[in-house]
């Protein structure tokens, strides 16, 4: 059998280097930057004691774009496009958060349509998102099956949104001051089809996985975070509800047309991964009641502001009205002038409160646009609530936060 | 643990469970595509590839005025434009057209701003190639997807509410008025 192991967590047993039988010291283990798991490319030093996760050092930054600092050589409009690019999987709320920012700065208001219009797509990428995150998670630890079915639900999401935008990911949907088309009948339709059978269908995950005795033994008591250590972390989103915090911008500060609508906030009691995994599951729930209603509720009207210097006007009087036309010319090439001021604003993206902090000099382009997106700040709690754990359970643990890496690095 | 409890984990209920669910969709219709046989049918607003379009008589839309250029996020159009004599008339035009798929993001800022609806997104998708080079849209081959397509980049402009349907798309043609010169008086 060879020579006797030692056993150096023993008591008895005094291990030193020189003295035992077999080299021990602690194991630095690199895990990415391209790994399966990692959603995106993230690298992570593992600082192993046999299979125990002594210490976690995430190191970021392979995907950076420098989504900031392009920012600042863009007219306001065309910035829309590079948040679509933060968090790929959520792009509409991602344009959603940065809109409402630089609207707060112009201090406008938008119709009552486009209010409705973009809570209902903010929402439809909730539930896209956390479909997302349910059958990457699931991946990740093993059950194949929840991938499918959950993409095939998320593709009739994307599928209204192509029909509604032209993009499936890359949306570019919202303007300052509106939405870029007008929601069709054909997208009510098929969404309150859509909304019919969508319980169903997050029951039928539910049968997969909620006892499954793989999946409860890799999510129960995994990642844990106390609500305490989560609130001083900054954590947001699911990951903070989890933990029994109740904090969701969307009761918090209310945008869009949240108050309108009657829905609640979930809440976990044991800051797991478990938890998270109800908690998005009852998020899914309450995100489909809040489509319904507001699909209920939406009024006629206009989708964009008419403010003849911010939004281009109407296609009828371009073509036929001297003054539309140079307003039009004036917007496309130069974009629209902002007052001197500084804004933040945030939104409850799928991932945690997502903001956006503008310092404008005036003119057509910020002087500088601060992101503070969801994953970075989750990702510092990554070390804290990896320590302790099993090797095997890093995939869980990062995938608990539902990483999306174009956002952390930006 | 309770008997009940016990006697779910000895059985495997919870994986029976599932795997009826698994079974059952063996009899459900299948939504994957078999995608280079079977192609799914794109909504009109869906944006694809750019064309430039001309109007029923053929004469070419864009007059060159350069807004797409100044709009896109990504710096990815190039316009060059001109003066041309054409029955008569003085008009401006685009004497040189590039758009390099490569940078473009598909955002459609360009259409919305063009002011005559000289560019319209299609639904062609598939243009990989091995030269890279070929990817940079001149001038004939942006009117050559623009013909191949017209229906195509049309049905965008209407569904954006970029243009009307056919019977009121003559509204948004912009005539030049007759200059011969482009320091003459107008004609009237
Ligand atoms: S679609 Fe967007 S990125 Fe592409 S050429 Fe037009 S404006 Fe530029
Ligand atoms: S395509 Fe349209 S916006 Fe671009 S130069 Fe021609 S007319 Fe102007």
């Amino acid at each position: 059998m060879g020579e006797p192991v030692i056993d150096h967590y023993a008591d008895d047993v005094e291990v030193t280097p020189e003295k035992s039988p077999r080299r021990v010291e602690d194991m630095l283990l690199n895990m990415g930057p391209q790994h399966p798991a990692t959603h995106g490319v993230l690298r992570i030093v593992l600082d192993l004691e046999g299979e125990i996760i002594v210490k976690a050092t995430p190191h970021l930054g392979y995907l950076h774009r420098g989504v900031e600092k392009l920012a600042e050589d863009a007219t306001y409009t065309q910035i829309i496009p590079l948040t679509d690019r933060l968090d790929y999987i959520c792009a509409m709320t991602n344009n959603y958060a940065f809109v409402r920012a630089v609207e707060k700065l112009l201090q406008i208001t938008i119709p009552q349509r486009a209010e409705y219009i973009r809570t209902i797509v903010s929402e439809m990428q909730r539930l896209s998102g956390h479909l997302f995150w349910l059958g990457t998670q699931a991946l990740d630890i093993g059950a194949m099956t929840v991938f499918f079915y959950t993409f095939r639900e998320r593709e009739v999401l994307l599928d209204l949104f192509e029909l509604l935008c032209g993009a499936r990911l890359t949306v570019s949907y919202f303007r300052v001051g509106g939405v870029d088309r007008d929601m069709t009948d054909e997208v009510i339709d098929r969404l309150y089809k859509f909304l019919e059978t969508f319980p169903e269908k997050i029951d039928e995950y539910n049968t997969l996985l909620e006892t499954n005795r793989i999946w409860v033994a890799r999510t129960k008591g995994v990642a844990f975070i106390s609500g305490k250590d989560a609130i001083n972390f900054g954590l947001t989103g699911p990951v903070l509800r989890a933990s029994g915090v109740h904090y969701d911008v969307r009761k918090a500060q209310p945008y869009g047309v949240y108050d309108k609508v009657e829905w609640e906030v979930p809440l976990g009691k044991n800051g797991d991964t478990y938890d998270r995994y109800w908690i998005r599951i009852e998020e899914m729930r309450q995100s489909a009641k809040i489509i319904k209603q507001c699909l209920d509720q939406i009024p006629k009207g206009a989708i964009a502001a008419d403010l003849p210097m911010i939004t281009y006007p109407p296609r009828e009087r371009v073509m036929t009205d001297m003054e539309s036309l140079i307003h039009h010319f004036m917007i496309a090439t130069r974009g629209f002038e902002v007052p001197e001021g500084e804004v933040y604003s945030s939104i409850e993206a799928p991932k945690g409160e997502l903001g956006f902090y503008i310092v404008s000099q005036g003119g057509n382009k910020p002087h500088r646009c601060r992101i503070r997106p969801p994953s970075f700040i989750n990702m510092g709690a990554f070390d804290h609530m990896a320590r302790g754990y099993m090797i095997a359970d890093i995939v869980t643990i990062f995938g608990t936060y539902d990483i999306v890496m174009g956002e952390c690095d930006r | 643990m309770t008997i009940r409890a016990l006697f779910s984990a000895i059985s495997f209920a919870e994986i029976a469970k599932a795997l009826k669910l698994t079974f059952r969709h063996m009899r459900v219709k299948e939504v994957t595509l078999q995608y280079p046989r079977e192609k799914l049918t794109l909504p009109d607003t869906h944006r694809g590839a750019l064309g430039l379009l001309c109007y029923e008589d053929g004469v070419e839309r864009c007059v060159g005025c350069d807004l797409c250029e100044a709009a896109c996020p990504s710096h990815c159009i190039k316009v060059v434009s001109g003066e041309r004599q054409e029955n008569g008339m003085l008009r401006r035009i685009a004497t040189e057209f590039y758009i390099d798929m490569t940078k473009c993001v598909f955002c459609g800022f360009c259409v919305e701003a063009c002011p005559v609806n000289a560019l319209g997104m299609t639904k062609l998708y598939e243009y990989s190639t091995p030269n890279k080079r070929s990817l940079i849209f001149d001038k004939p081959k942006l009117y050559e997807v623009g013909e191949k397509y017209h229906g195509e980049a049309k049905a965008y402009l209407v569904a954006h509410n970029q243009e009307k349907a056919d019977e009121q798309a003559s509204r948004y043609r912009y005539r030049f008025p007759s200059f011969t010169k482009s320091n003459d008086v107008p004609v009237l």
